[in-house]
């Protein structure tokens, strides 16, 4: 069984604030747009799927939040966000035929897979939801996808 | 919870190539309109089978703009290999599970080897299964102690890839 992790409390690297129109300040226009897409996510309903799917919750958002402000200040961009059936937010990175998916489950934990549609290779990994977590995480992003 | 069972008799034999459906919102699909693994859950998967109606059928009644329909071979599952995880070992399979309103439902079932015994995997307790239901007296376990991101992962990316859009949401993420 995998070793839980229950960290749900998220320190933000970067401080944010809103605009009057509820942009989030002090990002990058497209961090700021991740991070609008990703608040979106809250207003979900149970079974947003059709199916049954339940609602990411608020720490599984503020989780992605912070992973999204992150990277994006250590310049390793997201291609994608969105919820996941299984409940919580997920986050893509691609480059060419590799791929990094972050989970963010609504419990507070977080899983990564690393995967490679060329070769068919698939490694996971659990996450720790913290400042020292995602810089772990960030670096085995880069190496993976970019080979830094 | 267990609901009025339909008329018609469930009919339990999926042949390899059979397509089985599975209503993807917008927001869960690429751009090139494949689905990716977030689209995707265990345990209890549901889908719609072939046999009893179309990938159309199975976006019915809801947005075309914002919905389309992703498919996979019910060898892709795969039903009768067993997938090894370290040293954990499941089992999945497809069960028709029509409800009144739905005749081709089916779920994707996951099942774990735990202690020489098969232990299905799901959140439901044995009142939540219809009379008929095949596993309505497994033994059975819930998914926070018996399955594992590492695995539930893996095989969604697995499913993901195996996947072709079949039916397209009229916008599709920009």
């Amino acid at each position: 069984m995998k070793a839980t992790e229950t960290s749900t409390s998220i320190p933000v690297t970067t401080s944010v604030g809103t605009s009057a129109n509820g942009a989030p300040q002090g990002l990058t226009p497209l961090a700021a747009q991740f991070v609008l897409k990703l608040d979106s996510y809250a207003s979900l309903p149970f079974g947003w799927n059709s199916y049954q799917a339940p609602a990411p919750s608020a720490v599984a958002i503020r989780n992605a939040k912070a992973l999204v402000i992150s990277t994006i200040a250590d310049s390793v961009v997201p291609e994608r966000v969105e919820p996941s059936a299984m409940g919580g937010v997920g986050i893509t990175f691609a480059n060419d035929h590799r791929e990094a998916v972050i989970e963010f489950y609504n419990d507070g934990t977080a899983h990564a897979l690393l995967s490679d549609d060329a070769s068919g290779e698939m490694q996971t990994q659990p996450v720790s939801p913290t400042p020292d977590g995602y810089v772990r995480l960030i670096n085995s992003v880069r190496k993976y996808l970019h080979g830094e | 919870m267990a609901s009025k069972p339909p008329t018609r008799n469930p009919n339990q034999s999926f042949p390899d190539s059979e397509h089985l459906f599975r209503r993807v919102r917008q927001e869960n699909l690429k751009r090139d309109g494949k689905p990716t693994l977030f689209a995707f859950e265990l345990p209890d998967m549901s889908v719609n089978r072939e046999r009893f109606g179309t990938a159309e059928e199975a976006r019915s009644g809801f947005d075309q703009q914002q919905w389309g329909v992703a498919a996979f071979l019910v060898m892709d599952i795969p039903p009768r290999v067993a997938w090894t995880h370290l040293a954990q070992v499941y089992n999945l399979l497809p069960r028709h599970i029509p409800t009144n309103s739905n005749f081709a439902h089916t779920e994707v079932r996951v099942r774990r080897w735990v202690e020489n015994e098969l232990v299905l995997i799901t959140h439901r307790t044995t009142a939540d299964f219809d009379d008929g239901d095949p596993d309505r007296n497994a033994q059975s376990g819930l998914p926070g102690a018996l399955l594992d991101p590492d695995f539930h992962m893996r095989w969604r990316k697995h499913i993901a890839k195996a996947s072709t859009a079949v039916v397209l949401p009229m916008e599709l993420p920009g």
